[in-house]
């Protein structure tokens, strides 16, 4: 049963013995070159099982990996019940009327918690490549303490020291929440304070990264 | 009693665990000498029946497309099973060892009468419809290189699985 | 009916067009073409623009059949682009929109390419790829604002393409990345670069230095010709391209593309963009080389829309900058 056609892949519902998990089927793209085409799809299959496990073993949740079909081009991992996007999340929360102020402050323990994992995961060298809110989970009552913030689509990842990499990786998340979703600015402050109480060792050099690639747009020279 | 699941349209996995098995060094010599068919695992290795179907669905896979890193099915299931790109010690760290009491019996056949055939060459006590395994968390932990940080945030199951499955590309 | 002249300069090309309700009545232009091996330099460039503009202004008056008196409102780039080009073609626009007693209009360059590929194709809401030397965004627009989804975080693709051509001392003529395009058409190795995509941005300088310090090596030891080259370069940046497209689509809920910048041309890439557009069932649409490679027209197309919908530029406003982000402007004219 197909759930979700994204831009590099088909997610599938199904069983891997007698467990309900998720097969992720990274489609041939006809416009690439055959051996650009098949020697991406691979290193990515490759890239997101050993992310998965890497953030397990660095103390962040993801979903249990099956199994691999390199031939197929899938990845057989866990399917995860009653899972919310945090974009969706967000979404729900700024768009309902019902309950109007006091509403949003929800988010803001979910956001501190996402920072500290984002810290773990640049700690460990840990590049996800895709920080966007459709690339995080939320399983549970949204207030409580005991809801699972869970990562997925690892593709792009790397295993890197560069602050760089690491700043890119929080750029990505920053403009992915500010330009989906009409949350204050500072919302994202939220997310670096954590992160940075987290990753001591390296997150004041990533935050100046962080600071150089924002206004690498605005300043670049755009000629022709 | 005993877990059974599918691997692919043909081949189904049986698992059973045997206690107080009194002629293991027998039946060992039986299994590398190739006059059984199965593999025998050390129980306190194994935390879930699932453990071993993960690994032993990637085996029938490699088999499938010729990829298999050892001779056969079984040892490829404990070659697998291991963290360890070394076959020789994967065997020998999961595979049964002559002083062990209790061991976890495999075998990938068709039906339950294959199975049959395989455990009747053991003398042990009659499986009964108890808990089904006797995972030593500690020494599962040791071996997987599992650490505190990583229980917060995944059963122990889910770690040892997806080390199996991720093996080709991770070195923990 | 507003009939609009517009004047553009910001990098080697220089052009003037002028527009009568969404009809292209005349569109000049010439190219500084720098010797082989050599970018073009702020200085020669405006230069180059100094000696051709007066004489563009006048043809595109002449094939146009349109008196100055008739013109309704001058157009001219107010950036991003090099500064002394950006300032020289200003210049003339303000003397002639004093001249002639006009409204004045400064206009973001990037968005000129976007309006006038609106024009040319009819599409209706597309996500925007904009591919030249020296940008490389990705585009859709939103809340009165073009804004920026995807792009890159160091080089221009065509910047990449232009530096490459240097490597191998192709002709900058017509362009160096035509010239590129001609040999990838020949090429038939395919060598593996370097591969970047950051979420929805990319990277170019390292699959630029990374050819650039091969290239001569593989050359001489004949492992690959410089076509061959040429044809991993296009194929791996290009789907480079087509991929963030493709992300920024699927974020959007998009079913159109349009591709605008003098990179839109290369017929390659319009291929392989369009191949990735059926396979999902949206339409791709692309301009030729009068509108993709900068023009005054298309400076004189986004003048209109703004001056329809009540803006000009006050005198002491008209200047210049070399970096305008492209959702600075708020887009008055679109709901």
């Amino acid at each position: 049963m197909l759930l979700k056609q994204g831009a590099e892949a088909k997610i599938y519902k199904s069983e891997y013995l007698g467990c309900p998990c998720i097969v992720k089927e990274r489609f041939v793209k006809k416009y690439r070159h055959p051996e650009l085409d098949s020697h991406l799809t691979k290193e990515r299959i490759k890239a997101e099982c050993r992310a998965i496990v890497r953030c397990k073993a660095a103390g962040i949740r993801t979903p249990t990996l099956y199994g691999v079909d390199l031939a197929k081009r899938c990845i057989y991992m866990e399917y995860i019940e009653n899972a919310k996007t945090l974009k969706e999340c967000i979404s729900n929360a700024v768009n309902n009327t019902e309950h109007a102020d006091g509403n949003k402050d929800f988010i803001g323990p979910i956001l501190e918690r996402i920072g500290v994992f984002i810290g773990r995961m640049h700690s460990s060298n840990i590049i996800h490549g895709d920080l966007t809110t459709s690339n995080i989970l939320l399983v549970g009552d949204l207030r409580s303490e005991d809801l699972q913030i869970i990562f997925i689509d690892f593709g792009l990842s790397s295993a890197d020291e560069s602050a760089e990499d690491k700043g890119v990786d929080l750029y990505v998340l920053e403009r992915a929440i500010i330009s989906a979703h009409t949350l204050k600015e500072n919302v994202f402050n939220v997310i670096l304070k954590a992160y940075a109480k987290e990753y001591k060792k390296g997150s004041s050099e990533v935050l100046r990264k962080l600071d150089e690639v924002r206004s690498r747009g605005r300043k670049r020279l755009m000629v022709g | 009693m005993v877990y059974s699941v599918a691997l692919d349209s043909e081949k189904e996995l049986f698992v059973v665990l045997l206690k107080n098995v009194k002629n293991i060094p027998e039946v060992r010599k039986m299994v590398i000498g190739g006059s059984i068919q199965c593999c025998i695992l050390k129980p306190s290795l194994i935390v879930d029946p699932l453990q071993i179907a993960v690994a032993a669905k990637k085996a029938v896979l490699n088999e499938q497309q010729n990829k298999m890193a050892t001779k056969s099915l079984y040892t490829e299931i404990l070659f697998n099973l291991s963290l360890s790109k070394n076959i020789t010690q994967s065997l020998i760290k999961f595979g049964i060892s002559d002083t062990d009491k209790n061991a976890v019996v495999c075998v990938i056949g068709k039906n339950e009468e294959e199975l049959e055939k395989v455990l009747s060459h053991f003398q042990c006590d009659k499986p009964s419809g108890d808990q089904l395994f006797l995972p030593d968390n500690s020494l599962i932990k040791k071996e997987y290189k599992i650490t505190g940080v990583e229980t917060e945030v995944s059963s122990l199951l889910g770690s040892v699985v997806s080390r199996i499955a991720a093996k080709d590309f991770v070195s923990l | 009916m507003v009939i609009a002249i517009g004047l553009e300069g910001s990098a080697n090309k220089v052009g003037v067009g002028i527009i009568r309700d969404g009809e292209v009545l005349a569109n000049c232009r010439q190219t500084y073409i720098s010797p082989p091996g050599e970018g073009f330099l702020p200085r020669e460039t405006a230069q180059h623009h100094r000696e051709k503009i007066i004489g563009l202004v006048r043809e595109a008056l002449t094939v146009s059949g349109i008196s100055p008196d008739k013109i309704d409102v001058v157009c001219y780039t107010k950036g991003p682009g090099m500064g002394a080009p950006l300032i020289m073609v200003a210049l003339v626009a303000r003397i002639i929109a004093q001249i002639w007693n006009k409204p004045i209009i400064g206009v973001n360059h990037c968005i000129g390419h976007i309006e006038m590929g609106r024009l040319i194709t009819k599409c209706n809401d597309p996500t925007v790829l904009y591919v030249s030397g020296g940008n490389t965004q990705i585009i859709a627009y939103s809340q009165n604002r073009y804004r920026i989804f995807g792009e890159t975080i160091d080089i221009a693709i065509g910047n990449c393409l232009d530096r490459f051509a240097r490597v191998l001392k192709l002709s900058n003529d017509p362009s160096p990345g035509y010239n590129i395009e001609k040999m990838a058409e020949k090429g038939k190795k395919f060598l593996h670069l370097p591969y970047t995509v950051k979420g929805m941005d990319v990277s170019f300088s390292g699959i630029l230095s990374n050819i650039e310090k091969q290239a001569p090596h593989l050359i001489s030891s004949k492992q690959y010709t410089p076509e061959d080259l040429c044809y991993s370069l296009q194929e791996t940046i290009f789907a480079m391209l087509v991929e963030i497209t493709e992300r920024a689509m699927s974020h959007c809920g998009s079913q159109e593309v349009l591709i605008v910048g003098g990179v839109g041309c290369n017929v390659r890439l319009q291929e392989m963009m369009n191949i990735m557009c059926e396979e999902r069932g949206a339409k791709l649409y692309a301009t030729d080389e009068r509108f993709c490679i900068d023009n005054g027209a298309m400076i004189a197309q986004a003048g209109i829309e703004m001056f329809q919908s009540g803006t000009t530029t006050p005198w002491d406003l008209v200047t210049c900058t070399q970096r305008y982000r492209t959702d600075e402007v708020e887009v008055t004219w679109r709901s």
